[in-house]
């Protein structure tokens, strides 16, 4: 599998081959990212739509990134994701409330964990978008905090300040407003 | 951290988990977005000539041509000097606006940001458009506070006072409204001050307590009392204007004073080039150039260059050249 700088390096001069790896590599984590903020699937292949066409649009002016390519499309969906979340602060409905229910699964263990991913969804839309970053990297997507730190151009530090900030407002959050 | 919060972070962390499956990407979908992207790949690729030789030799061709003319226009050549140098200026300066995004005050690019704030703002006439605009530099003051809060560094005045013109005069604009239109204004404000105010209040623990963001807070609660008024009696909210009775929301009797130069941008001259003595801010008599990029959003700022491309923007962070969140168009990052 070739090197991230080697995709970046050959993805500058067109190479067809090189940025259908590159799709292929990293779309599916920008829609899932995407798709946990977002909650919104079609929102969600917007986001990897942009996300890929601004990419484009770096190389084209001679900017983009030198190295660390994942991160820096993480970047790019994350400005998007908290754009949209801008514009329209209120999350869809939860998407498994269209879902036509299965006879044989209970549907109060359904509703429950529905309604719990919805207030969590909602907690995270509180926190202050570098927190929801380094939230969702983390816990979500499983990054290390040299990852997330390099996602993020940001100090490993400051990484480990931001998660520890965010834990303690999606505490608050989810229990203190509750009681 | 007690045992009641270790035992509710841990929860935390289990709820989180359960946002890890997601639904599954349509198929369809993905193979249309791939074929969409590779497809612009290739139209950005015939941008650039296929003969590299061809490329590097037709200057030779075009100067030729140029030179031998028999008939030399004075008013090409004019015209021409004109539209490169204009270019080189929209193209420097595009750089500059794109970066200056997502600039904190305590970046230099800093008064770049305000200044196309202001342009912005004075490029349009609609009351409407212009509370839509207020209303995002307001989410660029608490984002500029949340940040340097973030950094360990105090919230500039000028930080404070911005956000007080901007937040006086959305409730001007929306008071100004026709009756049709003064509600759904309000409605609009209300939610982004809700939004803003919830955000500002994760970050009011004891260990990032800072005098002045309390103080951007109670401004944002006054303003949401004010909106209040103004859905529940929107007569007696217009009238309230129109008579002067209202005070900028939440004036802060003291504000604490910025640790060192941070630019704070509060006086005329200090970072944009004053028209009519107004100072900075957009606000009733803002008189702006037209021109700059639309700043961005995103992340709360970053400092520095960390040696590579990196995206910034609204929705953004940084002063790299990152994509804009909300569509910084030029500089060497992407964006739209």
């Amino acid at each position: 599998m070739a090197s991230e700088k080697q995709l970046i390096k050959r993805a500058r001069k067109y190479n067809q081959q090189t940025l259908a790896e590159i799709y292929d590599r990293y779309s599916p984590g920008i829609f899932r990212y995407a798709v946990r903020l977002l909650n919104d699937s079609e929102q969600a292949e917007n986001c990897v739509s942009e996300t890929f066409s601004r990419f484009l649009t770096a190389l084209q002016r001679g900017g983009g990134p030198k190295d660390h390519l994942q991160a820096y499309l993480y970047r790019i969906a994350h400005n998007w994701i908290t754009d949209q979340y801008r514009r329209q602060p209120s999350l869809p409905l939860d998407a498994e409330f269209a879902i036509d229910p299965d006879p044989e699964v209970d549907p109060q263990s359904v509703s429950a964990d529905v309604i719990i991913r919805e207030q969590v969804r909602n907690a995270l839309m509180e926190l202050t978008p570098d927190q929801r970053r380094v939230v969702v990297l983390k816990f979500l997507e499983g990054w290390s905090n040299i990852e997330v730190a390099e996602a993020m151009g940001k100090p490993v530090g400051a990484v480990k300040s931001l998660q520890h900030r965010a834990l303690a407002a999606l505490r608050r959050f989810l229990f203190e407003t509750n009681e | 951290m007690t045992a009641q919060k270790e035992s509710n972070t841990h929860q935390v962390i289990d709820m989180l988990d359960r946002l890890h499956e997601t639904p599954g990407r349509d198929p369809g979908a993905a193979e249309r977005g791939r074929t969409r992207f590779l497809a612009e790949a290739r139209s950005m690729k015939k941008a650039v000539s296929l003969n590299p030789f061809r490329r590097l030799n037709s200057w030779i061709a075009r100067y030729s041509i140029i030179r031998h003319r028999k008939e030399r226009s004075l008013m090409f050549a004019t015209i021409s000097s004109f539209i490169i140098a204009l270019a080189v200026v929209l193209g420097g300066s595009g750089i500059t606006a794109y970066a200056a995004q997502d600039s904190l005050p305590n970046d230099w690019l800093y008064p770049v940001k305000l200044y196309l704030e202001d342009a912005r703002y004075g490029l349009t006439d609609d009351p409407t458009a212009q509370i839509g605009l207020l209303t995002a530099f307001t989410n660029n003051r608490i984002d500029e506070a949340i940040g340097m809060t973030l950094q360990g560094e105090s919230v500039p005045k000028g930080v404070v006072t911005r956000l007080q013109n901007n937040l006086q005069t959305m409730l001007q604009l929306a008071a100004g409204l026709d009756e049709d239109s003064v509600v759904p204004a309000l409605q609009r404000i209300r939610q982004n001050l809700r939004t803003q105010e919830q955000l500002m209040s994760r970050l009011m623990q004891p260990e990032d307590l800072d005098p002045v963001l309390e103080q951007l807070r109670i401004m944002l609660q006054e303003q949401h009392r004010l909106t209040k008024l103004g859905v529940d009696e929107p007569l007696q909210f217009q009238q309230m204007f129109r008579h002067g009775e209202t005070e900028p929301p939440g004036a802060p009797p003291e504000i604490v004073e910025p640790k060192g130069n941070q630019g704070d941008c509060t006086e005329p001259g200090d970072c944009v080039p004053v028209e009519d003595g107004t100072g900075p801010g957009p606000g009733p008599g803002g008189n702006p150039e037209p021109g700059g990029e639309e700043p961005g959003g995103g992340s709360e700022g970053q400092n520095g260059n960390q040696g590579e491309e990196k995206p910034s923007g609204s929705g953004g962070s940084g002063n790299g050249d990152e994509p804009g969140g909300k569509g910084g168009e030029n500089g060497s990052g992407p964006g739209k």
